[in-house]
């Protein structure tokens, strides 16, 4: 294993450990990246001296000896790291790359992307709402239609049938937009697709009956 | 050829609509001033802003309060109104 792979390993480790930092916006993704480039100077840097410790200056003519004295003693170093705790970070770095190869990624996941992500889609659909509850409440505002009548370009009205089943379907939107909202708030970094999902089909039933209001 | 009766019929029309939308005009109105502001909150975060925790929240407290207004019952029925 040369430094160069050792380095990459950690690069990755470091890169999500960054992740909250980002996601809280102390740093910028481009300023992690430069941290993450300096240590990777000084981590190479270490490496190098690290190696060469011990060593000396020698003799065209004792270079060989050198030069295999120093191969086995690498050798017995990294024997000697298979049972240190670099061995688990190593094994820790490894197996986050694994992961994000079997998800297919070639970037690890960023996790204050997923959260704008989450919080806009929430937003999103939260104003939605708000449009469709003033849809309704508009809606209520008019005059209620005389009993055998129907709405027309002469005769605005609101039908009473049309306001109780928009109360219904107003009353599950609430609660599915309200889940979204606590759900997205308890858990800012997992997906929210499904509550989203709920709000979504239960504001589609909100403007089904709207829409039925002018039948 | 259109004749004054069918000319005062077509006015007498026109003016029953003007008259059913004025009456509904301010509840129209209302309805549209109150969406303004998240209508623009749509225009904004397709415009590429991103939302924060306490809009969030502030909007969905605002729109509690409006669907508690809808949901609350409407005046019991005379007959007047079964439709």
């Amino acid at each position: 294993m040369t430094s160069d792979t050792i380095w990459q390993l950690i690069r990755y480790a470091l890169l999500l450990a960054f992740g909250p930092i980002v996601a809280r916006g102390y740093m910028s993704s481009d300023e992690v990246t430069t941290v993450i480039g300096a240590l990777g100077a000084i981590f190479t840097a270490g490496w190098g001296v690290w190696v060469k410790y011990g060593t000396k200056a020698t003799t065209a003519a004792r270079r060989q000896d050198r030069y295999a004295c120093r191969q086995s003693r690498d050798r017995q170093r990294f024997q000697h790291l298979k049972g240190s705790p670099m061995r688990k970070l190593f094994a820790l770095a490894a197996m986050i790359c694994g992961l994000a190869l079997a998800g297919c990624q070639t970037t690890l996941p960023s996790l204050d992307i997923s959260n704008a992500v989450s919080l806009n889609t929430v937003y999103g659909i939260e104003n939605a709402y708000g449009i469709a509850v003033n849809a309704a409440n508009a809606y209520k505002a008019l005059p209620l239609c005389r009993t055998g009548t129907r709405p027309s370009a002469t005769n605005i009205c609101a039908r009473r049938s049309v306001i109780v089943n928009l109360q219904n379907a107003m009353s599950r939107a609430r609660l599915a937009v309200n889940n979204m909202v606590a759900f997205q708030k308890a858990y800012p970094t997992l997906d929210v697709m499904n509550v989203v999902a709920a709000a979504q089909v239960a504001l589609n039933d909100v403007q089904a009956v709207l829409a039925s209001g002018a039948n | 050829m259109v004749t004054a009766a069918q000319i005062e019929a077509g006015v007498a029309i026109a003016e029953a609509i003007v008259s059913a939308i004025v009456k509904a005009a301010p509840a129209i109105q209302q309805g549209v001033i109150s969406s303004l502001p998240y209508v623009q909150a749509i225009a904004g975060l397709i415009q590429g802003t991103n939302a924060t925790q306490e809009q969030i929240d502030a909007t969905l407290a605002q729109i509690n309060a409006a669907t508690d207004e809808f949901l609350k019952p409407l005046p019991p029925d005379d007959g007047a109104t079964t439709t």
